[in-house]
């Protein structure tokens, strides 16, 4: 059921501008979206891989330097597209779950 | 107290109580395991140890500590999550290549075999059990074959030694997974070390003991006998080349000190230098020592690590002495061109002399010379009032090229004794050619009837070797009687002067005696004998 729905969040958090991936996660979990830190380095390096995100070294006092994620072009456009797909999914859904309660409130 | 751990994680220095280390290892054993199918497993690996360093730093600047504890690595690990946490992630994100690969290694390609001996299934070395698990058959097919092939001519004795001599011992676990075709994770790690422990335990058991036990213990200890021996013979063989290699080195060394040292005085006028011109004389000995000293060099060097370490030769000395060596085969091969120019045209000239008439001669070698003027101020005999002087005994100067002369017996066609003297030289362009022809200095002395005849042409002192030659023909008129030293023998190219002193009762003389007929010569002390050829 959450096949995707991770990518898609993980991408609007990025395109809000350059960021940590810790960072990402703390936002995943304000988001309910519950993932461990361990899941998010494979997805960030597939991102990567397939062009849509790129990344900087910025130095960390903390520790070793972090990797701040961007999103590219190419993740501007798929992020568009998968908005527009969002946007029908998100639709049919309401719009059943309208019929629904219409339904609902019609026999009460 | 407890021992503590230094780790270098994500570029960073961290010290670890013990319990901390084992725990941290253990997961990120688990994490590599879990990626390594995975073609960016380096890449997520790192990102994760970064954020594992940076983690583990962050909590103890926080509690203002220099060592991690065993809780900080379970805090960390929790907050990264566990390699289960992420196959529910990775089912998330719709990765399922990697979840399938990484959970179901037994469905995965063969890895590439590698061929050990079995040392826990063997009869005699592993050798039949290690080919059969190379070649993916049953062990006892293995057997079955090579028996037959012992049985067939003893054939299979000679494989069987060579392969167990070639075949090196599966000793390592990862070895003996290679030797399996098991591929390298965490899992069939286990695997591997449970049936181990399983084969271990059967072997001690009493229905372990096999028949095949007391032989194995026979061929065992004489493979450990022809192992001790063949490494001895090994090491007395590399001290042998060891101790040849230098006195070879030494050579060289001393040769070209010599040469160099003394290249004016002598040793350049010695074949094969004196082809070479004086400029480049000294480049082709240098280059011609690299070209030797090298290859033996290596050769030394090998033998004593073969000898005295186990170490693999020094990679960056290897690198070096090769490089050289190639560039002085380069230079070697320039150097010869250039030399080689030096022969590319050949040109030859006849003169002919006159031979006073008399019914008989006789045919000497004479090993004396004659210097010119200026070689004979140059060798002290200067205080002679003739311009020429002889020297006596020459003949066994070092060698100096191969330049003797060579005498064709022909009959007179004029009716007179003639002798034509061919020159033959190669040099750079025909002039120059035709010059180095012109230098050779060649005697010829009639004294009476007798006909000496030099062993060698002379070329001057600062003359280079240029393949001069030269080629005498003697004409004599029909019915000439010739009596041929036996020195000279060696010297005439058309007779086989030896036919005519080797009877028995003359085979020490020191003369045979020939006369000239229309068929050419006749030896005369064995008259039934034909001497030609």
């Amino acid at each position: 059921m959450r096949k995707g729905i991770l990518e898609y969040c993980v991408l609007l958090i990025i395109s809000r501008g350059e960021i940590y991936a810790s960072d990402i996660i703390t936002e995943l979990r304000n988001a309910r979206l519950l993932v461990v830190e361990g899941t998010l380095y494979p997805l960030l390096t597939r991102l990567k891989n397939n062009g849509l995100l790129s990344y900087n070294w910025v130095e960390s006092t903390s520790g070793p330097p972090r990797k701040y994620y961007n999103l590219t072009v190419d993740g501007r456009a798929f992020l568009g597209q998968l908005d527009g797909t969002w946007n029908e999914l998100s639709f049919a859904v309401r719009t059943a779950q309208q019929l629904m309660k219409d339904d609902n409130s019609n026999q009460a | 107290m407890k021992k503590t751990t230094i780790i270098n994680i994500g570029n960073s220095i961290i010290h670890l109580e013990e319990d901390a280390y084992e725990a941290l290892t253990i997961y990120l054993n688990e994490v590599k395991a879990h990626f390594a199918h995975s073609a960016d497993d380096f890449e997520i690996v790192t990102d994760i140890e970064n954020r594992i360093a940076e983690l583990l730093l962050g909590r103890m600047r926080g509690d203002n500590k220099q060592l991690a504890s065993l809780e900080d690595v379970q805090a960390v690990v929790a907050q990264m999550g566990s390699v289960s946490d992420f196959a529910e992630g990775a089912e998330a994100v719709a990765d399922e290549t990697l979840r399938e690969r990484s959970f179901e290694p037994e469905f995965s390609e063969p890895q590439p075999r590698k061929l050990f001996r079995d040392m826990d299934n063997r009869v005699v070395a592993g050798v039949c059990s290690g080919v059969g698990h190379y070649l993916g058959i049953d062990v006892n097919l293995v057997r079955v074959a090579l028996v037959l092939l012992v049985l067939l001519g003893g054939s299979g004795l000679l494989v069987y030694l060579i392969l167990w001599i070639i075949m090196p011992k599966a000793e390592t676990r990862p070895e003996k997974m290679a030797m399996r075709g098991e591929q390298l994770n965490l899992r069939n790690f286990k695997k591997n070390f449970d049936e181990e422990m399983a084969a271990l335990d059967e072997r001690f058991g009493p229905a372990g003991r096999q028949a095949g036990s007391f032989i194995r213990e026979f061929f065992d200890a004489i493979g450990r006998f022809l192992r001790v021996l063949g490494r001895i013979l090994i090491k007395i063989a590399a001290i042998c080349i060891i101790a040849f290699g230098f006195a070879m080195l030494l050579t060289f060394f001393i040769g070209l000190v010599a040469f160099l040292g003394f290249w004016d005085y002598e040793v350049s006028n010695y074949f094969p230098m004196n082809a070479v011109d004086e400029h480049l004389q000294v480049p082709i000995a240098i280059t011609a020592f690299v070209l030797f000293f090298i290859p033996v060099l290596a050769l030394v060097l090998f033998s004593i690590r073969v000898a005295f370490t186990d170490r693999p030769v020094n990679k960056i000395t290897s690198f070096s002495l090769l490089i050289i060596w190639l560039a002085g085969v380069g230079v070697g091969v320039y150097m010869a061109a250039r030399v080689s120019t030096e022969f590319r045209e050949v040109a030859e000239f006849n003169r002919q002399q006159a031979v006073k008439a008399y019914p008989a001669y006789r045919l000497e070698l004479d090993n004396t010379e004659l210097f010119s003027k200026s070689d004979s101020v140059r060798y002290g005999l200067g205080n002679y009032p003739s311009d020429r002087h002889v020297v006596l005994n020459t003949g066994d100067r070092p060698f100096v090229s191969p330049n003797n002369m060579r005498l064709e017996i022909v009959k007179s066609e004029a009716g007179r004794m003639i002798l034509s003297e061919n020159y033959s030289s190669n040099g750079r362009t025909f002039e120059q050619a035709l010059r180095n022809a012109q230098n050779i200095r060649y005697k010829f002395v009639q004294q009476d009837s007798v006909l000496n005849f030099s062993p060698k042409p002379r070329v001057g002192n600062k003359e280079r070797w240029r393949n001069q030659e030269i080629r005498l023909l003697l004409q004599v008129p029909v019915g000439t009687r010739l009596r041929i030293n036996r020195k000279v023998n060696g010297y005439i190219q058309n007779y086989y002067i030896w036919s005519c002193l080797n009877d028995e009762e003359h085979a020490e003389r020191e003369y045979s005696n020939w006369i000239m007929t229309n068929e050419g010569l006749k030896c005369l002390d064995i008259p039934e004998s034909s001497p030609e050829n």
